[in-house]
């Protein structure tokens, strides 16, 4: 027993989707074909009490319409929610248009459905599927009227009055069920926009503060090194490059050498006047040898500018984490990668100044020396 | 661009490891491999040959220093020749190893050699 009841309750429990906006219309649709089978079954229940002639008539709608609503679940929990949806509204309208059909046509209280597959429609497959609705359901009931006026509709009963308030009382307590579905799911949706834009907000003052901290790195790091080493961003450091000699190079490990040495005979040929090339290459040697440690390898480049030569050297690696760059640009011998660490002091020893943009993801330096 | 051999000079009982040309981080294996091949075998000290050298980055630097480190570990000296190299004599005596220094600077390998030799090292410092 206790093993049904389970089985039952999870049977009527939503599924849950990866995709969140399927697991919204399925929880929709759920909330619809259990809340409709029950107020439609209860609606033909107590109708059959004030019209013991149509009782039958009535059980047998009530159960066509409890069947396809159990389809509707049995399909929405396997995410076919918008076929079982269509599938569903066009056993509904079928229901809904015999009922009034074979009830009297414009005078028969389900004629009213067809308001309500208007709206069930719109709720479960959209604007589109509303407006299709809503010119069938216009249809049907110009049909109706032409057949009435012309005595082709069935002979219908006469409902007693209580039985049309019982019906009608019931379709606009299925309008409340729909509503507050309806209802619901907006108010659903307004708390995960408001929950994404609390989110948006915090993450944007969290930059916030990051930039500040990163300024204030910038400061201090450009102050303690009198204007050598400036922390910038990338644009700002291409704004600070000159014309380029040549084209870029990739550097990668096995490389060192051959960019070496291409370093050494570019700069004597290009900036014959540098009184010590050597120094520049010791220095774009040990930001090249950190692009192929930290990352992998990188790219390089040979720039002119007034009176400056630069070197850009540049990588897609981990980036160099604040607290590591302060100690790596003024502890001799640190370093993260098991090596004597000389690389940053090498570079602001070398060099009159070092531009550098670092972030989780990119690295990028520009290595500065006066050529006149 | 880059060469690095060992040899052993048997009448001084020494290894000599030659470096020559660009020595950068991706040497510094090959490099230190060969010190190891010099610190497992039998000889009196180990001479590395810095004449021919015309660029070292940090990565090589500490390569010298994990030779020097490696054959103190077996009290047996390491010498390094530079000869008139003026830039790996500044690049040393940034790390600490220029002459004056723990490690014996000299100008050329065969001074290197016989400063190795135990009476060299007891009282001959063998510079020129």
């Amino acid at each position: 027993m206790t093993d049904m009841l389970s089985g039952l309750r999870r049977f009527f429990t939503p599924p849950v989707f990866d995709d969140l906006r399927k697991t919204e219309r399925v929880r929709m649709l759920y909330g619809i074909a259990i809340g409709t089978a029950i107020l439609v079954t209860g609606v033909d229940v107590i109708s059959s009490v004030f019209a013991p002639s149509l009782a039958v008539r009535l059980m047998v709608i009530a159960v066509a319409y409890d069947l396809a609503s159990l389809a509707l679940i049995f399909a929405g929990r396997r995410g076919w929610v918008n076929q079982a949806s269509l599938a569903w509204l066009l056993v509904v309208w079928l229901i809904a248009t015999a009922t009034a059909w074979t009830g009297g046509g414009l005078n028969a209280p389900a004629i009213s459905l067809q308001f309500i597959i208007v709206v069930l429609a719109g709720l479960l497959l959209g604007r589109r599927a509303t407006l299709i609705a809503a010119v069938t359901a216009a249809f049907v009931m110009l049909g109706m009227g032409y057949a009435q006026v012309v005595g082709v509709l069935p002979a219908a009963a006469v409902r007693p009055a209580m039985f049309r308030a019982v019906t009608l009382a019931g379709y606009i307590a299925v309008l409340a069920v729909l509503s507050t579905i309806a209802t619901r799911a907006a108010e659903r949706l307004r708390a995960r926009l408001d929950h994404e834009l609390r989110e948006r907000e915090a993450q944007r003052r969290l930059q916030e503060k990051e930039m500040a901290i990163r300024q204030a790195y910038s400061d201090v790091i450009e102050a303690v090194t009198g204007g050598r080493l400036l922390l910038l961003l990338p644009d700002e450091i291409e704004k600070a490059l000159g014309g380029a000699i040549e084209g870029e190079r990739t550097i990668a490990a096995g490389g060192l050498g051959e960019a070496i040495e291409w370093l050494q005979g570019t700069l004597l040929s290009e900036f014959p006047q540098l009184t010590d090339p050597a120094r520049l290459v010791d220095a774009a040697g040990e930001a090249l040898a950190n692009a192929v440690k930290h990352a992998g390898g990188g790219t390089y480049q040979l720039y002119r500018k007034e009176g400056v030569a630069q070197v850009r050297v540049s990588d897609h690696g981990p980036g160099i984490e604040f607290t590591g760059l302060s100690k790596a640009a003024f502890v001799p011998g640190y370093s993260t990668a098991g090596t004597l660490g000389h690389g940053f002091d090498v570079m602001l020893d070398r060099c009159d100044r070092v531009l550098l943009a670092t972030q989780p993801g990119m690295t990028l330096l520009v290595l500065e020396v006066r050529t006149g | 661009m880059f060469n690095a051999s060992l040899t052993k000079d048997e009448k001084f009982n020494a290894h000599v490891l030659e470096l020559s040309g660009i020595f950068t981080l991706d040497e510094k294996r090959r490099v230190d491999r060969l010190v190891m091949d010099a610190v497992c075998n039998d000889c009196a000290g180990l001479v590395i040959d810095f004449t021919k050298l015309t660029y070292i980055d940090s990565a090589g630097l500490m390569s010298v220093l994990g030779a020097f480190h490696k054959f103190s570990a077996t009290d047996r000296p390491v010498v390094l020749a530079t000869g008139r190299n003026t830039y790996v004599q500044d690049k040393l005596a940034e790390i600490g190893l220029g002459r004056g220094s723990a490690i014996q600077v000299v100008d050329s390998v065969e001074v290197a050699k016989r400063a190795l030799s135990p009476s060299a090292r007891d009282g001959d410092s063998g510079d020129d």
